[in-house]
């Protein structure tokens, strides 16, 4: 972690999901994370929700992520509890439930600042202090800083529009004026029931239409840049994981998707992880950072790809801004993966 | 069989180049990050990345770039920017790795000798372009020698669309590639 920020430059892990042993270094602000099918992208972002200040949102964080996949059958949770391992000094969480195959599993991690393991047991003697039951927190105090892929219009959206942005004017005409590179004569979006007895709907006002529309609406990739801003509004100062951050995005906005991305980062001084395996998302990537008015932001660019080795362990290799424009400048294959 | 190695090349003539030799040679088709462009000796410190990725996969790093004027400089050159970059790296030096010259010198080697007429023809035009001396030219228009070969015999010129294989143009089996053919089967397995 750096003195002035909570963004990371460099992050170790052992034990958690197909990684023994993992660590980047020489991390940026702006992390583009490439690599093959199944070389662990996803899982990188997963690792990265450990808050290393604050148990309750990494217990919150790793909830989600589970949710994400799947894993239980129970969306509720209600067999989650997080306990304190007596035998180390080291906080040990715990989640247990019924998976949808319906069988007993438990899934542990313990983390210092560093180190973060995460496995998947069967049913274990419970050598734990108990020490935090579900019941006890409410997620709604927390945003996941994780958006997953294909991550669409959802309910969420309202609730998290409600939380961070309505009630701060000069945060929502900022979200407002990010949003018009799609939506160019964007009035203003707001939370809205058309009857009272509806569910309540993110609304859409543009100059140019009399009437107004939902924001689900509207294409994917507005939907998504919305997403993503939102998050990185409600994270400011924190570290935020994209999956799949090119999704949607047709390649003719990807200059200006960029530009508003990474300047709403600086902005909200919001470290970023995104995996692509879109060349062309990387090529604009390089090309709005090679912009003059973007350039001093180069030293704050990276590009990460993930590579398996051929003892199946995976590494990081950090390629600073210099030298992923470099390789793009020359056509080289800029994804990552197998050779 | 495969290549166990990561070569580098200066540019995408070599690189299509390079693809097509190992193709009729070797029966390989080399994926693209298999074969990477630097651009040029200077610029090699930008692509540390690959080397150190090609050394953990057990690939051999290979350099194979033009020896222009002075072969002896270019690969000594070469060697200290390896050091410097703490990367290990076999190198070969076209045309032959003995000789000066770069990779034109040797597909002019290895041009159909039926058709070497165009190359005999294109040695008068280049000494009346050397007479006169008012306007620098970039002689001796190496490059240019070969696009009028291709162009001639109503074949693609562009770099990436050249047809190497062609038994009309090229001969790919000429004994003038014996120590790229030595070099390169070091490391196929």
């Amino acid at each position: 972690m750096s003195d002035n920020s909570r963004h990371i430059t460099s992050f170790k892990v052992k034990n958690f999901k197909r990684f023994e042993s993992f660590e980047m270094n020489d991390l940026g602000q702006f992390n583009l994370i490439v690599g093959d099918n199944n070389v662990g992208k996803t899982s990188l972002l997963e690792m990265l929700l450990v808050d290393e200040l604050n148990v309750i949102a990494t217990i919150t964080n790793y909830r989600q992520a589970l949710l994400n996949h799947k894993v239980f059958a129970n969306p509720k949770f209600r067999e989650f509890s997080y306990f304190r391992n007596l035998e180390t000094s080291i906080n040990e969480i715990l989640f247990s439930s019924t998976t949808v195959d319906r069988k007993f599993y438990e899934v542990r991690f313990n983390f210092d600042k560093v180190n973060l393991m995460f496995k998947i047991f069967g049913i274990q003697n419970r050598e734990y202090d108990y020490f935090y039951n579900d019941a006890l927190f409410s997620i709604e105090e927390f945003s996941v800083p994780l958006i997953p892929f294909s991550k669409g219009y959802d309910s969420d959206l309202v609730n998290f529009y409600s939380r961070f942005i309505q009630s701060l004017p000069k945060e929502k005409e900022l979200l407002f004026e990010y949003m018009r590179i799609f939506i160019p004569d964007l009035i203003y979006i707001e939370p809205s029931a058309p009857k009272s007895d509806e569910s309540i709907f993110l609304i859409v006002t543009q100059k140019s239409k009399n009437s107004t529309l939902p924001l689900g609406f509207y294409g994917e990739g507005t939907v998504k840049l919305f997403r993503i801003l939102l998050e990185i509004i409600a994270n400011k100062g924190k570290r935020l994981m994209i999956d799949e951050v090119d999704t949607g995005i047709h390649y003719s906005r990807f200059s200006s998707f960029w530009n508003v991305i990474l300047l709403a980062a600086v902005r909200h001084n919001v470290q970023l992880f995104m995996t692509t395996h879109n060349e062309e998302c990387i090529k604009y990537f390089v090309d709005v950072l090679s912009e003059p008015k973007m350039k001093s932001y180069q030293k704050d660019a990276r590009s990460i790809s993930l590579v398996e080795l051929p003892d199946k362990s995976v590494k990081a290799y950090t390629y600073p801004f210099g030298h992923l424009e470099a390789n793009i400048l020359m056509g080289n294959d800029v994804r990552g993966g197998a050779r | 069989m495969k290549l166990r190695a990561t070569i580098f090349v200066e540019g995408k003539s070599d690189k299509f180049f390079l693809k097509q030799f190992l193709k009729s040679n070797f029966g390989l088709e080399v994926p693209d990050n298999q074969i990477i462009q630097v651009d040029g000796k200077d610029k090699l410190p930008k692509f540390k990345e690959w080397f150190v990725q090609g050394s953990d996969q057990n690939l051999k790093n290979l350099i194979v770039f033009d020896a222009d004027k002075d072969f002896e400089t270019r690969g000594q050159s070469l060697i200290d920017i390896c050091d410097n970059l703490q990367v290990e790296s076999e190198i070969f030096l076209f045309p032959n790795n003995n000789s000066v010259g770069n990779l034109e010198v040797l597909l002019e080697k290895i041009i159909n000798p039926d058709k070497a007429f165009i190359f005999d023809c294109f040695q008068d035009y280049l000494q009346c372009l050397q007479k006169q001396s008012e306007i620098k030219l970039n002689l001796p228009a190496q490059k240019t020698k070969i696009h009028a070969y291709l162009d001639l015999l109503f074949s693609k010129t562009m770099v990436e669309e050249r047809n190497y294989q062609d038994s009309e143009l090229w001969n790919l089996d000429h004994e003038y590639l014996n120590p790229l053919r030595a070099f390169i089967k070091n490391h196929i397995s």
